[in-house]
């Protein structure tokens, strides 16, 4: 994955969506306990893509999207993420090629360790610090046929399971 | 306006699209927010509903999947896809399949305006 057209997405989506002057910090992975998501993107390329914020930085960023409207529940914390992540990988995608078919997998959550192999990058504004790691499609690693589970209502710690959609 | 339809599984991308819809002028309306489109299916014939914004990528049912069943069920009200996952050669598709504008994520009130007066200058 190409790492300036990532950053990017990230810039743009930092801007339009949190309203947040994101600016690159280099390669760096987060601390063990955050909230993250996972998205897995099967065209124009394949690959997946995972935001993972600290618990603090949630509730910055969910303080300006939400402005109290919203009580900030877990499972809402963990909907912004998973929305962030979703939009930075949609986003992403078009960059890498406005004519291709785009199909994205809804994305999984969770709060702990963020999934390992991925390469980091780091990306700070003023109020928040946020991660976005990649790494590219294993051959063989498909996602089973999971149950149908809603991810958005994952509670807190656990990892939900989504058939891809496209 | 009576009823607008907001269809996305993200409860975050609902109050997202509700506000800037509402920043660009929308504030006559009842917004009725759905989290599947199998919830929004059953509406479509809803003599009451005069709009739908809709995601693409969502769990059971895909927003595409959607605007197919409002085209072949004859539904009269006008569809605006806002996903993500839409870059220009989506867009053409999916103004073929039905939808009346198709909007990047993330929203904004200038391309919420813009994709109201599409569909208010095309009744």
């Amino acid at each position: 994955m190409n790492p300036e057209i990532l950053s990017r997405s990230v810039v743009e989506v930092g801007e339009e969506m949190l309203f947040q002057e994101l600016v690159a910090a280099g390669e760096g992975a987060p601390a063990e306990d955050v909230l993250w998501a996972e998205i897995e993107v099967r065209s124009p390329f394949r690959g997946h893509l995972c935001v993972a914020l600290e618990r603090t930085a949630v509730e910055t960023l969910a303080e300006v999207l939400f402005g109290g409207e919203v009580e900030p529940e877990p499972t809402t914390r963990l909907d912004l993420v998973a929305e962030l992540t979703n939009t930075i990988a949609g986003t992403f995608a078009r960059h890498v090629s406005d004519v291709a078919p785009l199909a994205l997998c809804p994305p999984r959550s969770a709060v702990g360790a963020a999934p390992p192999g991925l390469s980091w990058l780091r990306f700070r504004s003023a109020e928040a610090e946020l991660f976005v790691g990649s790494r590219p499609h294993e051959p063989g690693a498909d996602r089973p046929e999971p149950e149908r589970a809603s991810f958005r209502d994952t509670p807190s710690g656990g990892v939900s399971t989504e058939e891809p959609h496209f | 306006m009576n009823k607008v339809l907001i269809v996305d599984d993200s409860a975050t991308a609902r109050l997202f699209t509700r506000r800037c819809l509402t920043v660009a002028g929308l504030d006559d309306v009842e917004f009725v927010e759905l989290e599947s489109a199998v919830l929004a299916e059953p509406r479509l014939l809803d003599p009451e509903v005069s709009l739908m914004i809709v995601d693409l990528v969502m769990p059971k049912m895909t927003g595409r999947e959607l605007l197919e069943r409002h085209r072949k069920v004859g539904a009269k009200f006008p569809v605006i896809v806002v996903s993500s996952a839409v870059n220009h050669a989506e867009e053409v598709e999916l103004l073929a399949a039905g939808a009346r504008a198709v909007v990047k994520k993330p929203l904004n009130p200038a391309t919420a305006a813009a994709a109201l007066e599409l569909v208010r200058g095309r009744p």
